[in-house]
């Protein structure tokens, strides 16, 4: 359907729209035309995407200036899902007769995009780097020119994408292109489709990535340098944004880290050792080049930079290169001074937490190594690697990450701490020294203030003002957004205690009592009875769903659950969490029901969907709280405290209810889907639990469902199952067509006019 | 893998050590002996405790090390700071080079200046041509006598200052958060306290429990909002850091130091008692 938003007209793949979705693009459209960012909260599965997909492609067709969508997801299949909702939507607009050249393209690893049969047959994404890397090198091409065909390995898809490329500019024809049919496009053509995907993104229209290609700033600096201020950035999915800011600015050093980069000095020291004897000149031309200080300007193509920096391009140092790591042989001197400084840090007994500043200065005393060159380490790895001309880089992935750590530490003073732990579980000698980045604002604050128009988008972001908070920012537009439902087709149930009367949570101190556990394994078997088809159970961490499976063994209850449904488990290795996903699908698809017992925070409650049948309830045992014991989050809780007055009991309640949150959510993916959801804790019927969760999930908790005991719960559940399971009818209540979306815009428009003369 | 998990925790406190390290004089390796002291010598070469107190009972000798005749003492052995003796051995030369960026022109002086140096500290540790860059450290050394003393007073009191800023820090982290703990517990106590007195309410009071109820929870919020105090940031303290602080700063410029000028007399005007008229 066609209508107007403003005098924006908007092509909306569907029929019918519901109101909400309608709202949100009016909001988005304030927030562009603003020119602010934007932070909006929606359940997902109620047609997010493809809102924010319309409005953005209609601005994109008719305003004069073409900006450029730079869409981020979090996981290929979400990139996969918006690329193909994108397509959908342009075919749609091309039927309705509008002619746009349109070009849409996602871009993810190396190891996903790969069609080099040699190559891609690697397991680890970091192996398939190295070995693309091994055969698109600049100098290794080169030497090639020199030997005869075939005696130096090359990647034809490669030569033959730079064969073309040299003959015709544009790579690929307009279009919206999701990964499968990119890989496909380069068989066709014979081309490599990731580095088609990474040079068309110039040119394209829409660009559809992970997050990484934007916060991270080791591949930003690759990616994503060329994009324009007048992009428009989207976050989907964004209610974990702080955590992969953060992430992206920590690095954790090892004592094998330090053992394994000491082993590749050595190994470059022969390296350099070698090459002095046999081609000096080569290296006496980078020196040149660093004394002059030319390591920005230089001209790099993006296939040769192998290690990039670290820190954010705006922190980036654009002084010469000090004189002590100039030459080759002192820097990897330098090198190892600095890695036998870690290593007489490791040998330390207790933990210690420090400032980058205090470290810097117990380095200086110790081993007169000072700040600046400390800062240029990662940048002067880079070129040495690029000049010694090495392969499997592999290798030499410890050192790069000490570079890093070394370049972080001398960049960045505030939001930062170093955290060394001599011991693993308080008894296992394992020293790792974490460099943590406290601040989620560090990482992000570039992209705020690069792009006009920043739009935040999940299902969970409540509570709204949390996250301008934490990342430091001002929107322009904050809105929550409730659900419009034909039926109400989720039921929360809050179970604050069991049958017999006793309180049930996760607390630390009661989490392990029998009754309490007893309580969990009949809510458990209480609910496989009465539920169909598949249910979710989510636990707050692994440690404690193992022990309590444990004793659910013991007392009997898995027996008894057995009895109704399949039980699965989710563990940390992927591999064989997929596989128990398969089989509790194949289990929810054959009509018997299984249950799935899993982690908040894991890879369940994060990516996967358990719509319709696969999942008809969950259950949320416990609070998922974070481990507060652990040093990082300490010290974030106290910077959080200590700079944004926030409070530690509220970012952790925050943290926990995003979570759940995002747990439950699992559950509901459409208006026709229905599931129960079912706290079951007593610290879920606090008030200041309750609205920290989002509001489309928060209207729907009546007062009557906030304090039950496991009976109580199972006669409304059953009741509610008995209304879900009559027949469907669609009648036009909560949904609009056009003609409802024209009416409600002239009464906006009414609304605006009349506001207009007042003024 | 191996050595991570039968690493031993040694008496003298130096946390994680590897367990396949060994003595060259005794072939000695901390295996067996766990508690077995590495030191190192003058010349750079490692010995475990014990062997240092047979070979050098009587007094001084030579090394035992083959092909080094450096005569030694017991006393000259010290713990070693790298498990890298190189390292050890380099950071034992380079510490007399202590110019700083100020003291050259332009930062390319300087960083000719890092490279020499460099390239120094490596010729020594390479053996290459040991003599001549002896004679030029030593040269170095009395060229630069008064910058090098000047600098390592500057280092010494940029410590100093370096530590005092973090105590200084740390303090008021302490600080604030005692404020934060006390605010929590006054918190609790206010929450506590009303509760007991909508209970005491309801059980006295002629009034209806809903009325009761609707004013008190008004009253509460109320309060809280005004217990949201207000953020007070507290910078101070800096000042009074300097003191002791500006030797060198003092010596050498007679800039106009903002910090220090709140101890200056002031001179021109004079405060009155009172400024009434009349």
């Amino acid at each position: 359907m066609k209508f107007f938003i403003g005098n924006l007209p908007i092509y909306f793949p569907y029929d019918k729209i519901y109101p909400e979705q309608y709202s949100y693009m009016v909001d988005l459209k304030k927030a562009i035309d603003a020119g602010g960012h934007c932070l909006l909260e929606m359940p997902s599965g109620t047609g997010k995407t493809v809102s924010l997909l319309s409005l953005i492609v209609a601005i994109q067709a008719n305003y004069k200036e073409k900006r450029k969508l730079i869409y981020c997801s979090r996981t290929v299949p979400e990139i996969e899902k918006a690329l193909a909702e994108l397509r959908n939507l342009i075919e749609y607009r091309t039927k309705c007769g509008e002619k746009d050249e349109y070009l849409g393209i996602g871009l993810t690893s190396r190891k996903n995009l790969c069609i080099n049969s040699s190559v891609n047959q690697e397991k680890w994404g970091k192996v398939v780097d190295a070995r693309c890397r091994n055969l698109t090198a600049s100098w290794i091409r080169e030497k090639s020119k020199l030997y005869s065909p075939g005696e130096v390995p090359l990647c034809n898809f490669y030569e033959k994408m730079e064969n073309d490329n040299e003959r015709q500019r544009m790579l690929i024809p307009d279009g919206v292109y999701t990964l499968e049919e990119l890989r496909e496009y380069g068989k066709e053509q014979g081309h490599c489709p990731y580095y088609m995907a990474r040079r068309t993104i110039p040119f394209a229209n829409a660009v559809i990535y992970s997050y990484h290609y934007l916060l991270d700033p080791k591949v930003a600096e690759l990616v994503s340098k060329e994009l324009s201020k007048d992009c428009i950035v989207v976050f989907d999915e964004a209610h974990n944004i702080d955590n992969v800011c953060i992430e992206s600015l920590s690095i954790d050093i090892t004592k094998p880290n330090l053992d394994a980069s000491a082993k590749s000095i050595a190994k470059l020291r022969d390296v350099i050792e070698d090459i002095k004897k046999k081609d000096s000149q080569r290296l006496r031309d980078e020196y040149d080049k660093l004394v002059e200080g030319l390591m920005a300007a230089s001209q790099e193509r993006d296939e040769d930079v192998y290690l990039s920096n670290p820190i954010l391009p705006e922190d980036l140092s654009h002084e010469a290169v000090p004189g002590n790591i100039r030459q080759a042989e002192h820097f990897v001197a330098f090198l190892r001074r600095f890695v036998e400084y870690l290593k007489t840090r490791m040998r330390a007994q207790q933990v210690v937490a420090e400032s980058p500043m205090s470290f810097l200065q117990n380095c200086r005393e110790v081993t007169l190594i000072e700040r600046q060159p400390l800062r240029f380490c990662s940048q002067r790895l880079t070129s040495l690697v690029r000049t010694l001309e090495l392969s499997d880089l592999n290798d030499y992935y410890a050192l790069h990450k000490v570079a890093a750590f070394a370049t972080l530490v001398a960049t960045y003073e505030a939001g930062f701490m170093l955290i060394l732990e001599p011991f693993e579980n308080d008894t296992i000698p394992n020293p790792i020294f974490h460099y943590a980045c406290l601040d989620a604002s560090i990482a992000i604050k570039p992209i705020f203030r690069r792009f006009k128009t920043v739009v935040i988008t999940s299902g969970t972001l409540s509570p709204l003002d949390m996250y301008p908070k934490i990342l430091n920012f001002q929107a322009a537009v904050q809105e929550s957004y409730s659900m419009t439902l034909t039926r109400n087709c989720f039921l929360p149930l809050v179970v604050t205690r069991g049958s017999d009367q006793v309180a049930i949570s996760s607390k630390f101190e009661v989490r392990n009592d029998p009754a309490v556990v007893r309580n969990f394994g009949q809510i458990l078997v209480e609910f496989s009875k009465i539920v169909p088809d598949g249910i979710v159970a989510f636990f707050p961490s692994y440690l404690y769903m193992e022990s309590i499976v444990a004793m659910w063994n013991d007392m009997g209850i898995l027996n008894e659950a057995w009895k109704h449904k399949l039980i699965f488990v989710e563990t940390p290795d992927a591999a064989e969490t997929s596989l128990a996903l398969e089989n509790y699908r194949k289990a929810c698809d054959n009509g018997r029901g299984a249950i799935l017992l899993s982690v908040a925070r894991g890879k369940v409650s994060e990516g996967i969907d358990f719509d319709h049948n696969y999942g008809r309830a969950v259950i949320m045992f416990g609070v998922p709280y974070q481990y507060t014991e652990s040093r990082i989050l300490k010290a974030r809780l106290e910077f959080l405290r200590e700079n944004y007055r926030i409070r530690e009991s509220d970012f952790l309640t925050f943290d926990a209810m995003r979570h759940a949150a995002q747990c439950v959510g699992r559950v509901l993916r459409g208006k026709t889907d229905y599931g129960l959801m079912i706290f079951s804790d007593k610290r879920f019927a606090r008030a200041d639990k309750r609205n920290k969760l989002p509001r489309w999930l928060n209207q729907f908790i009546t007062d009557a469902c906030t304090n039950l005991s496991t009976d109580m719960a199972l006669v409304t559940a059953k009741k509610f199952l008995r209304t879900m399971a009559q027949p469907f009818e669609r009648d036009q209540l909560g949904v609009w067509s056009v003609e409802d979306v024209e009416r409600q815009e002239r009464s906006n428009v009414g609304v605006g006019g009349r506001a207009a003369q007042f003024n | 893998m191996t050595s991570r998990l039968t690493g031993t925790k040694t008496p003298n406190g130096k946390g994680f050590q590897d367990p396949d390290e060994e003595c060259p004089v005794c072939r000695n390796t901390r295996y067996l002996t766990p508690n077995m002291r590495l030191l190192v010598s003058e010349c750079y070469h490692k010995m475990c405790q014990s062997c240092i107190d047979r070979l050098f009972a009587n007094g001084a000798t030579e090394c035992p090390i083959p092909g080094c005749k450096k005569t030694l003492r017991k006393i000259s052995f010290v713990e070693p700071t790298f498990e890298d003796l190189s390292v050890e051995k380099e950071r034992m030369n380079v510490y007399r080079f202590n110019k700083r960026r100020e003291d050259f022109n332009s930062p390319k002086e300087y960083n000719d200046y890092l490279e020499m140096v460099e390239q120094l500290v490596w010729n020594l540790n390479n053996d290459i041509d040991p003599e001549r860059t002896k004679a030029r450290i030593e040269s170095f050394a009395l060229e630069n006598k008064e910058i090098i003393a000047k600098n390592a007073r500057k280092q010494s009191e940029e410590e100093e200052w370096a530590s005092r800023v973090q105590d200084n820090e740390r303090k008021k982290k302490q600080k604030n958060f005692e404020e934060y703990t006390n605010k929590l517990a006054e918190e609790k106590k206010a929450k506590e306290a009303h509760k007991a007195e909508v209970i005491e309410l309801l059980a006295n009071s002629t009034e209806s429990a809903k009325l009761i109820l609707k004013k008190r929870g008004i009253a509460r919020e109320r309060s809280n909002i005004r217990s949201q105090d207000s953020i007070d940031n507290d910078n101070g303290g800096i000042g009074e850091l300097w003191i002791g602080l500006d030797k060198v700063s003092q010596e050498e410029t007679q800039e106009f130091d903002p910090i220090a000028s709140e101890y200056m007399d002031i001179d021109h005007y004079t405060l009155k008692d009172k400024y009434y008229d009349t």
